[in-house]
């Protein structure tokens, strides 16, 4: 799902929120062709000033990969996946173009190169052989010795074209420029103390050509997290299965508050690759503050199975790379790109999106939802082209994030205060406008009593409700209500969040749910006789 | 290599892009042209993987004759 929230600029006020169409995990499997490559579907991409204290200056960025993560998935958990190239992409010249890329190339291995064995077998005959899983004793930071698969990473960062232009190596501080990324949350019997053991993976490095402020440092981490996305997807999908009235029942009210106790993305995880970068390194200089941000995922064009597969060789692949999956601002894909483009969409590049601007001038969205709550009284926008999604969409808000590119990139003002994390409002910049009416579209009021400017479409922060946002962007929030005559109802999905579910520091998102022990989730008991089964 | 067989799993997605970025001038072009999909496979890793080109345009290898669906040795020189 995605919602763009466009803000109009400045001194004229027109406010355009964007809005990506409908659909909701902002980018869980959202086209037919990523389906078949879990591993490398990016799911959410958050770009924000830090609020941790202390770390003024300083621009975090999140990539999130491998959807749906189910904390019981073992043996095998959710490792990334050696043969793609993972890639965070920034323009800061305003052309739709990369100039800095960050690269994260990962790779796995055997403990001791072929695994750990266990001698079997009668005394004085016994065979070493290797054992099936990843961890087969207690782990910590400082205790490895029970870790059967480790996987680690490099980090370059490439100014220019991400294919031609200068790559030079992140390096920690400590020395070295391969990392290790922590083992998934498998139970609290293997990783006890999980949030100390990951803050062990939290690496300064230095960026080649970056200078940090005296007396800080760069910061990179990639791991396991809980899924930091809220959404009640399942009804979204399920035609929208939610109560038009506050009638209740097991489904949420769209019209209610705007957490309302369900949120289908709960009790998943997600893998993020997160790194906090000063923005003077991001940005061209301080005339020139906003970034435009976007992941990717790319494998080898060509793929060749291995019908004697090993562990280190399952696979040939080679060729050019190719991008399968691309996310900037939330929900897009999903929600607002039309099924039969969306493994296009997926390997296009923002420099080229006009070819996409049919789904945002005409968006299916909001039709899709009159279609399905009309009886109630919602009725779409009557006004076409959508402007306000396109200037949203492709161009940024005057006066906030506009950055002179024509391109879908989550745009970040590098200039505009953070917002410390007690304070943030999750409907984001949204808030500072002034609602429409029937002669007036909203307006940009910078001073509105609650404006958070450093909230969603200005950048994403992990609290910011950009499904609820996008929702009132695409019904028309932003229009005069003659034109949007639901434009000013409060939509909502029943999935709240905010930033207090987060934490105040690097990386922000929070230790994943174990695998073990499972609580069953309220109103899903054990049966009876599983109960039993158990004693 | 055992009798098994090969299966062969080529990416497509982004050589379906119909954008600026696909390159026209890789496997399957030129005097070289392979006279089937084995051989532009087998071509594209062995000489194209290190090479800075963007991704085959699919319409390169589309048509190209599959000659070996029954061979479980098309491959075996990639391993």
């Amino acid at each position: 799902m995605k919602l763009h929230v466009k803000l109009l600029g400045g001194a004229t006020a027109l406010a355009t929120f964007f809005v990506p169409s409908d659909g909701w995990a902002s980018s869980h499997r959202e086209a037919p062709f990523i389906t078949k490559n879990p591993k490398v579907d990016g799911t959410d991409v958050y770009a924000f000033n830090s609020y941790q204290p202390g770390r003024d200056g300083y621009v975090t960025l999140l990539a999130n990969y491998i959807p749906f993560q189910d904390p019981t998935g073992g043996p095998n958990f959710f490792t990334m996946d050696p043969d793609a190239l993972y890639e965070i992409h920034i323009d800061n010249n305003g052309d739709a173009k990369e100039d800095i890329t960050f690269q994260f190339d990962f790779a796995q291995m055997l403990a001791n190169g072929s695994g750990i064995t266990l001698p079997v077998g009668p005394a004085g005959d016994t065979q070493n052989v290797a054992v099936p899983y990843i961890a087969i004793a207690p782990i910590s930071a400082t205790e490895d010795t029970g870790q059967n698969l480790f996987e680690t990473y490099t980090v370059n960062v490439v100014h220019g074209d991400r294919r031609t232009g200068k790559s030079q190596s992140i390096a920690a501080v400590a020395g070295g420029t391969t990392f290790r990324k922590p083992l998934d949350n498998i139970g609290l019997k293997t990783i006890p103390d999980y949030d100390t053991y990951a803050a062990a993976f939290i690496y300064d490095v230095t960026i080649p050509g970056c200078t940090p402020p005296n007396g800080t440092n760069a910061r990179l981490f990639v791991g396991q997290r809980k899924e930091s996305f809220s959404v009640n997807v399942g009804q979204i999908f399920d035609l929208f299965n939610l109560q038009p009235s506050g009638t209740g029942g097991n489904v949420a009210n769209i019209l209610g508050a705007q957490f309302q106790g369900f949120d289908d993305l709960v009790s998943k995880n997600i893998t993020t690759l997160a790194l906090e970068v000063p923005a003077s390194c991001l940005t061209t200089d301080a005339q020139h503050p906003t970034i435009g941000v976007w992941s990717t995922a790319s494998v080898r064009q060509a793929r060749v199975i291995n019908p004697t597969p090993t562990f280190d060789n399952p696979t040939r692949e080679g060729g050019p790379w190719a991008q399968i999956s691309r996310l900037g601002n939330p929900l897009i894909n999903e929600v607002i790109i039309g099924l039969k483009d969306k493994d296009k969409f997926n390997s296009s590049e923002p420099q080229n999106d006009k070819q996409f601007a049919v789904y945002v001038t005409n968006p299916t969205l909001p039709e899709v939802i009159e279609l399905l709550f009309g009886g109630a009284g919602v009725r779409a926008p009557d006004l076409f082209p959508r402007a306000d999604l396109v200037a949203t969409f492709l161009t940024g808000i005057p006066g906030v994030n506009e950055n002179g590119a024509t391109g879908e990139m989550l745009r970040l003002n590098t200039s505009v205060p953070p917002t410390s994390r007690s304070a943030q409002n999750t409907l984001g910049a949204a808030t500072c406008f002034d609602p429409a009416n029937a002669d007036t579209n909203a307006q940009l009021n910078l001073s509105r009593a609650g404006c958070d400017p450093a909230g969603f479409p200005n950048g994403r922060r992990p609290g910011d409700d950009v499904t609820d946002i996008e929702i009132r962007v695409a019904m028309g929030f932003l229009l005069n209500t003659t034109v949007a005559p639901s434009g000013q109802l409060p939509f909502v999905d029943g999935a709240g969040t905010n930033a207090l579910v987060f934490e105040d520091a690097f990386p922000y998102l929070r230790s994943p749910k174990p695998g073990a022990p499972q609580v069953p989730p309220p109103g899903d008991p054990v049966p009876a006789a599983d109960a039993g089964d158990l004693q | 290599m055992k009798t098994a067989f090969l299966i062969l799993g080529l990416v497509f997605a982004a050589a379906c892009d119909d954008n600026d970025s696909s390159d026209t001038s890789g496997p399957g072009t030129g005097s070289d042209d392979p006279e089937n999909f084995t051989a532009f496979v087998i071509d594209m890793i062995e000489q194209h993987t290190d090479a800075v080109s963007a991704p085959i345009a699919f319409g390169v290898f589309a048509e190209l004759p599959d000659d070996d669906t029954n061979n479980v040795h098309a491959y075996d020189s990639l391993f």
